[in-house]
């Protein structure tokens, strides 16, 4: 039996947010952040994470809830489980498409172990919840022992795996401004299989105006080296009425503007050729979905 | 709290609940909870699968909730309480989800199962009368190599009906 040991390391338990932020701050690089461990528990296992020293913070008892109200929108602690997220009436009620997200994410093991905050710093071009927050217009609010500071979500991701928080901070909320319920939203995931991760992702949020798109925000995922934000197609969509001519015009733009890879999900050709299909199906699931009552 | 490199040898006491027992456990810092259930506790029915959160042969409940033992560091369960599939019998009565398994004849290796019945017990605790879908939704990331979800299925429905409220 091949069995997966976990390589020895110093574990250290803060009891506080404030004890992990000037531990984290102590020792900077060194360290690794463990959160519901359902991925840095794995990496260690296989060899491609070596921390010496490992910070738990699940156990933390900070940034753990999710909280909602009708003028600031919703705040996401970063600690928070993601089967907090698919369990909160809120979510379902006011971001539906979060709660979509969180339903097919993964089996329900996960679902309660992994954090919405690790799913982000992670990083990954694939992580699922990061095109449906960046269509939110989410923000994260870092801390470090000299303060906090806010970023657009979208000026977090650097690269694969890769973010601008610096080794001092830990990631605290992710905050989403409120979203008017006449707003249509939808996330379409295409994986081999449901377990998987995505090959593509897209996730669009937009309102209907007299049957014409306004403010439409789109997001691809696992498409280039960040989630990406679509600019000229949202800008393309403005005004326009939602029939099948607009669609079709606009799923053509996206296979431009994306820089996928070839990997063991799938190819750079492949990912290019249904990047337009991936597209058209979130704006259709955004369309059914009636709006939030 | 220990602080020095040096001490990443140094045993953590963790103290919680097993199957209802306090226990007290010293426990190394990359030791899992799959490991101390089985080596420290002699509670070898949490089976060790994958080891990498792939199968869900290792589930176990903390403090209710579904989650994988192998994946899980010993060291961060002060306080908590696990259950494992040993903790669900009275004695020698067995569970409803249990006593569906053996009527109905789930299990073929019986290598999957501890982690299927710990599953289907935590999702009958939240929905007592799930569909199949819902079933099936919920025990998708159990992996059985003997391929048998049917009877498997069949046994958390049959288990829906007669469990306690």
């Amino acid at each position: 039996m091949s069995t997966r040991v976990l390589p020895e390391f110093l574990l250290l338990r803060p009891d506080t947010f404030d004890e992990a932020l000037s531990l984290v701050d102590r020792y900077r690089d060194k360290a690794e952040v463990l959160a519901g461990g359902t991925d840095l528990l794995v990496n260690m296992k296989c060899g491609t994470a070596t921390p010496s020293i490992v910070i738990g913070i699940g156990k933390v008892d900070a940034f753990n809830r999710i909280e909602f109200d009708p003028e600031n929108g919703l705040a996401i602690g970063a600690l928070a489980s993601i089967r907090a997220l698919h369990d909160s009436p809120d979510v379902a009620r006011y971001y539906p498409v979060l709660r979509d997200v969180a339903h097919l994410f993964a089996n329900v093991q996960l679902l309660n172990m992994g954090t919405v905050g690790g799913n982000i710093c992670n990083a990954s071009p694939a992580g699922d919840f990061i095109p449906p927050l960046l269509s939110q217009n989410a923000h994260v609010v870092l801390g470090s022992a000299s303060g906090t500071r806010t970023l657009k979500l979208i000026d977090f991701f650097v690269g694969p795996g890769k973010t601008v928080r610096r080794p001092d901070e830990l990631l605290q909320t992710i905050t989403l401004p409120p979203l008017s319920t006449d707003y249509h939203s939808g996330f379409v995931r295409i994986t081999r299989t449901a377990e998987d991760l995505a090959k593509i992702s897209v996730a669009t949020v937009f309102s209907l105006r007299d049957g014409n798109f306004h403010d439409v925000r789109i997001s691809f995922g696992a498409v280039a080296p960040t989630v990406l934000r679509m600019p000229d197609i949202e800008a393309f969509l403005e005004g326009k009425p939602m029939d099948d001519q607009t669609i079709g015009e606009a799923t053509a733009m996206a296979a431009e503007r994306i820089s996928p890879i070839t990997d063991l999900r799938s190819t750079s050709d492949y990912r290019r050729k249904i990047a337009g299909a991936a597209l058209r199906q979130s704006i259709l699931a955004a369309v059914e979905r009636s709006p939030a009552q | 709290m220990s602080e020095r490199p040096e001490d990443r040898n140094e045993k953590i006491a963790v103290r919680f609940q097993v199957n209802g027992e306090p226990t007290e456990l010293l426990v190394s810092a990359n030791e899992t909870l799959l490991s101390a259930l089985r080596n420290q506790l002699g509670l070898t029915g949490t089976k060790y699968g994958c080891g990498t959160g792939d199968c869900c042969a290792c589930t176990v409940s903390v403090n209710g909730r579904a989650i994988l033992s192998c994946l899980s560091l010993a060291a961060e369960l002060e306080g908590e309480n696990v259950t494992t599939v040993e903790g669900l019998s009275d004695g020698s009565k067995l569970n409803p989800v249990q006593a569906s398994f053996a009527e109905l004849g789930a299990v073929q290796c019986g290598f999957c199962t501890p982690g299927m019945i710990m599953t289907i017990n935590a999702l009958l605790a939240e929905n007592p009368d799930p569909s199949e879908q819902e079933v099936r939704h919920y025990l998708r990331g159990n992996l059985c190599r003997c391929t048998g979800y049917v009877k498997i299925v069949d046994a958390a429905l049959a288990a829906a009906g007669t469990m306690e409220a």
